[in-house]
């Protein structure tokens, strides 16, 4: 027990809200998502797009920021593609997205090997390293584990807060919630439940794309086949974790993100369990969440998944 | 309406899975002769992992360069599909599959009865049948010298070992590893992590970190695409580290101790070396380790290992080659 307990170090706190930052502003751009009755199992791919053009911003341009600005843009076209397809063509939202997730694992890797060909190790950029944040950063603990992170990291936290005020303080929130609970009462109002719909797909797509840019410009400096690694679908499992709720959906991510930072050092420990075990502790731990919080009256979004048609 | 709606759809499905095979199916084109034997290699992981299916590739370029033949190789072949993916190959008529790495075994051995004209090799592997090659890899040889290096590194007598999956090469590597740190250091540990990925560099990284607080001095990455975030790990915190290629040595040139190669692309040369000069059947025994040059060590830093431990890793290279450490 001591020695578990040991487990919980300055270095693991600071590890934990790290891994889950990226889960974390990709689960608030889909809750502002499926709040407006769209969900998007495509972030997956958004993301390691993302985390592909962030590297090539980077690149072509030498300035790191750039490949923020880079992310944003094939967020924007991303979510465009999928509005076009959910909102206006009605295809199946499931379906669509596995396509954009399979999509982007190919044309990734595609594109990554023409531009940059096949290398002995992968090219590395400038990245967005942590950035100490004056005063705050000196405070003993705290300021190591909380004030010590990269620019998008913060960025991730930040809009919790933001999301949450968007979504239960102003008029838009209150639109985009009306469009997901009661989309013909919301247009018989007025509201252009077809615009906001597109609107939603654009930004929640961005916020996934910055996702894909943490993993690939703060976390590390380059690109990797693959490298989102199935946090888009931990995004999605903790909008439902997080009962369509910003605060919600942000513990869910630092749920994962802490039950990996255990399951890291638990195998440090050489406890004699099987490693394959401990790799899906984060999910075991968000399986029970998710069985404890089914009690009470669910939160879903009552239009989500359903095509909107316009009498 | 509906309707017209969901065939777009459709369309647009097919068209993106389209492009997926696009990018990875990479088929050289031939000139429709009958002679050209075609070869086919299918990787569980990336060209482009600075590792193990690097490696092969690699092997399979040079091989075409050398001999008069056509190439097609396929990566990261999911466990459901490998048998599909290995009929599908034997079906269009390839003369020769290459299957990188034990985790094929199963399917291969399913499917090689069923093509008996065509060759099939697994490396990694003790598979035989009458058309089925399997190339043995000496893992423990790899593992064994990385694991000596460290036991001299070490100074509190914490070596890591950061691993992809606790498959069957990573654990025979892992088996050599200990035995070698146990030679070199008799009073150090060994702590092994998984990372759980072929290519989550990110978690890589975070896995090294996580080992590194619970006070690991030195570590050994066999993690393949997620093993660059190892490396960048290390490099960030000063930890010494052996790694697997000399261009790996590049990410962090201070904190390389030496690297291990084993240049898989041998293995995979001598494999259609040997069916285009028709040597190929089921008495061919191909086997890798130190002595047949799969494995080479590299770039020993003279900042982290002084001139005594150099004399004794020498020592180590030169028994390895001559075959006198075996493992069981």
């Amino acid at each position: 027990m001591e020695q578990f307990l040991s487990i919980f170090t300055e270095d693991f706190f600071y590890a934990t809200i790290r891994m889950a930052s990226p889960i974390i502003l990709a689960a608030l751009g889909e809750v502002i998502l499926e709040r407006a009755g769209i969900f998007n199992l495509g972030i997956e791919g958004v993301m390691l797009f993302g985390a592909f053009f962030a590297v090539l911003g980077s690149f072509l341009t030498g300035n790191a920021w750039m490949g923020v600005v880079f992310a944003l843009l094939i967020g924007v076209v991303l979510g465009l593609v999928y509005a076009l397809a959910v909102v206006t063509i009605r295809s199946n939202q499931a379906v669509t997205g596995t396509g954009i997730n399979i999509l982007a694992i190919g044309l990734t890797s595609l594109l990554s090997r023409m531009i940059w060909g096949v290398q002995a190790v992968p090219l590395t950029v400038k990245g967005i390293g942590p950035l100490k944040i004056p005063f705050l950063g000196d405070i003993p603990v705290i300021g190591a584990v909380v004030f010590n992170h990269s620019p998008l990291v913060y960025l991730a936290y930040i809009m919790i807060g933001v999301v949450y005020f968007i979504l239960y303080r102003t008029s838009w929130g209150l639109k985009i919630r009306s469009i997901g609970e009661q989309p013909k009462a919301a247009d018989t109002m007025g509201i252009n439940v077809i615009g906001w719909k597109y609107g939603m797909c654009v930004i929640s797509s961005m916020f996934s794309a910055v996702a894909g840019a943490i993993l690939s410009l703060s976390f590390m400096n380059l690109f990797v086949d693959n490298m989102s690694g199935g946090r888009g679908y931990m995004a999605v499992a903790s909008v439902i974790l997080g009962q369509w709720n910003p605060m919600g959906a942000a513990l869910g991510g630092l749920i994962f993100g802490a039950g990996n930072a255990i399951q890291m050092r638990l195998q440090a420990f050489g406890v004699p369990i099987p490693s394959s075990l401990l790799l899906v502790l984060p999910m075991v731990i968000a399986l029970i969440v998710v069985l404890a919080v089914r009690g009470s009256a669910s939160a879903r979004p009552s239009a989500l998944a359903k095509p909107y048609y316009k009498e | 309406m509906l309707k017209k709606g969901k065939m777009l759809g459709l369309v647009l499905v097919v068209m993106l899975v389209g492009l997926l095979f696009a990018g990875c199916d990479n088929t050289a084109v031939a000139d429709g002769e009958d002679k050209v034997v075609k070869v086919a290699l299918l990787l569980p992981g990336n060209i482009n992992d600075a590792g193990w299916s690097q490696a092969a590739y690699t092997g399979l370029m040079d091989a075409e360069k050398e001999y008069d033949i056509e190439t097609s190789y396929i990566e990261s072949v999911p466990l459901a599909e490998q048998e599909s993916t290995i009929r599908d190959y034997a079906s269009r008529g390839f003369d020769l599959i290459i299957c990188h790495g034990s985790d094929f075994e199963d399917a291969i051995t399913l499917v090689a009865p069923e093509f008996p004209d065509t060759g099939f090799a697994i490396t990694n592997s003790g598979a035989k049948g009458d058309n089925l090659i399997g190339v043995g890899v000496q893992n423990e040889e790899q593992g064994y010298m990385a694991g000596y290096a460290l036991g001299l590194v070490t100074k509190d007598n914490k070596v890591g070992y950061v691993a992809s999956n606790e498959g069957y090469a990573m654990k025979r590597t892992e088996n050599g590893f200990i035995a070698g740190v146990k030679a070199s250091n008799p009073s150090a540990s060994v702590i092994t992590a998984y990372t759980g990925s072929f290519d989550d560099a990110a978690k890589g990284k975070e896995t090294a970190l996580a080992i590194f607080d619970k006070g690991v001095d030195c570590v050994f990455q066999y993690a393949q695409g997620s093993g660059i975030g190892v490396i960048q790990a290390a490099a960030e915190k000063n930890i010494p580290i052996v790694v697997t290629s000399p261009s790996q040595v590049k990410i962090a040139p201070n904190q390389a101790v030496l690297a291990v190669m084993s240049d898989m692309k041998v293995n995979i040369l001598s494999v259609i070396t040997s069916y285009v000069e028709g040597d190929f059947g089921p008495d061919l025994k191909i086997v890798g380790n130190f002595s047949t040059n799969l494995y080479k060590v590299s770039d020993i830093n003279d900042k982290l290992i002084n001139a005594e431990n150099k004399t004794k890793i020498e020592a180590v290279i030169k028994d390895l080659q001559a075959g006198k450490i075996t493992f069981k």
